[in-house]
Parts: C-alpha cells; structure tokens; sequence
C-alpha cells in the first residue's frame, strides 16, 4: 500500500516535468513537400551531403588553411 | 537530420546590411517588410555591436502557440513557416514574437494589414518547390536547391552562419579558438547576466 502511494507520488512529481506541445491546435494549412523532392528525386542523403559541404564554405580556416 | 539556425557573431558584423538587401533582392520582397534588419546597439560609442536579426526559426515558436488559424508549421530540418492561404492578418503573431520577425505589408489604403510574411530560411512555403507561385508568395525556394539562405552566404565578413545548429555552432568554436575571444555568444550575458550577476549598465555618451 505504502509502496503505490509512493509510486503514485512519484508519478505526479514526474508529470509536472513533462513538456506541453504549445500549439493550440494542429497545423490546417496545406501540405509542405520534402525539400529533397524536387531536385534531387527524394535522394535525401545526396541533399544532405550537399549541404553540410555548402555549409562548410562559411568556415574559412577550412576553406584557407 | 538537422536543426536549421541562424548565428551571428557580433565580433564580425561591420554593420553593412549586406543581408538585408541580399534577402530583399533574392525574394523580391515588397517596400515596408523587412525579413531581416541589421541592430546596432550602443550605437557610436566605443565598442558598439550589431547584430543580423530575423526570425529565428525557435524551437518552441511563440507565433505557433497564438496563432488562430494554426497555419504555422515546423518542417523536419526545423524550419518554422506558415501557410499564407490561411493566414488572416490578425498580427498576435507579431505581438508574440520576441525578435519582430513577423512582418505585415498595407493592403489598402485604410492601414489594413495583408497576410504576414516573415523569413522562411529560404525553404519557400507549402507550394510546389520551386513553382512560380511559391515563389510569389514566399520568395524563392534555395534549400530544395541545396543551398542555404542567401543573407549568410552573401555576409562578407562571414558573420552570420547559417545551416545545421550543431555544424554552425562547431565553425564558431572554431572561430573563436583561432581569435582568443569572443567565444560568448554576444547578447546571452546582456540578456541573463552572468551567475546572476546584473546586465552591465548603458554607457552614456560623452558630450
């Protein structure tokens, strides 16, 4: 008895860490294509790659050594 | 995959607004909406900073939770947009964002607001990729190009990083190794002060 009153403490301590969606409702508008879709034929490693090596052109200690 | 960001390091931004007009030119944006604007703060005294501001695609969006038609949506890189179809000019967004990002062109003579265009880290809207209409309605579409958003890769002093938090946050280490200072990221201290100590006090001009 003692231990599920101390489960049941422990459950509502635990509850009051969980995170609430902040939406008020779900998203109505109209749906959004994966942006790998449209030029690179749903390849989405080949568009990921091609970012982070796009990404890496803002570094410039690896661009000049 | 990744979380998409904006940084800017205050340390390089000379201030040129490069990226704002970047942006303006890439997205054909409209006279009186600014997508993104360049802050200074302390402005003539020594050691003034600026910073490039937009929105800033949160995590936990403050315009998603007000919003009374829900046409925000997050996609999967964590880009924040929003449907322009649904939208009804209402501004909470505008009230709710802390960084000003949401902004509303005059759609008539009355002062009467259009629907609310913002940012979209040039990721477009929920039309066709790369469609003309997309393109009309939230500007051109560079990450299904494989591109990142033009005001980063246009600034010429490299200070505003766009991409994948966790690859824009390792250039900046980086960075900030390689210059001995400036590792802080500029404005959290100012924000929250460090080890609750108070945000230091405004310099005032000397007359």
């Amino acid at each position: 008895m003692r231990t599920l009153a101390l489960m049941l403490i422990a459950a509502g301590l635990i509850a009051g860490c969980d995170e609430k969606p902040q939406t008020v409702g779900d998203y109505r508008g109209k749906t959004d294509a994966k942006p790998y879709e449209a030029n690179f034929g749903g390849d989405k490693a080949k568009w990921e790659s091609t970012l982070r090596a796009r990404n890496q052109n803002q570094n410039e200690y690896k661009r000049v050594p | 995959m990744a979380r998409m960001k904006f940084l800017c390091d205050a340390e390089r931004c000379i201030e040129c607004n490069g990226c704002v007009t970047a942006c303006k030119n890439e997205h054909e944006v409209p006279w009186g909406i600014q997508r993104r604007r360049v802050v200074t703060l302390g402005d003539g005294l020594p050691g003034e900073k600026s910073v490039s501001v937009a929105c800033m695609h949160c995590s936990d969006a403050p315009c998603m939770a007000v919003c009374p038609t829900d046409c925000f949506y997050r996609t999967d890189e964590g880009v924040v947009l929003h449907d322009k179809d649904q939208c009804i000019g209402c501004g909470y967004c505008f009230y709710a964002c802390p960084f000003g990002a949401p902004q509303f062109p005059q759609a008539g003579n009355f002062g009467i607001r259009g629907k609310m265009d913002k940012c979209t880290f040039c990721a477009g809207g929920p039309e066709q990729d790369g469609s003309a209409e997309e393109n009309q309605k939230y500007g051109r579409n560079r990450l299904a190009e494989g591109k990142l958003p033009l005001c980063a890769e246009m600034c010429s002093t490299k200070a505003l990083l766009a991409g994948d938090a966790d690859v824009i946050s390792e250039i900046f280490r980086e960075r900030a190794l390689h210059r001995g200072k400036g590792g802080e990221l500029w404005g959290w201290q100012q924000a929250y002060g460090k080890d609750g100590a108070p945000a230091p006090a405004k310099q005032e001009a000397k007359k």
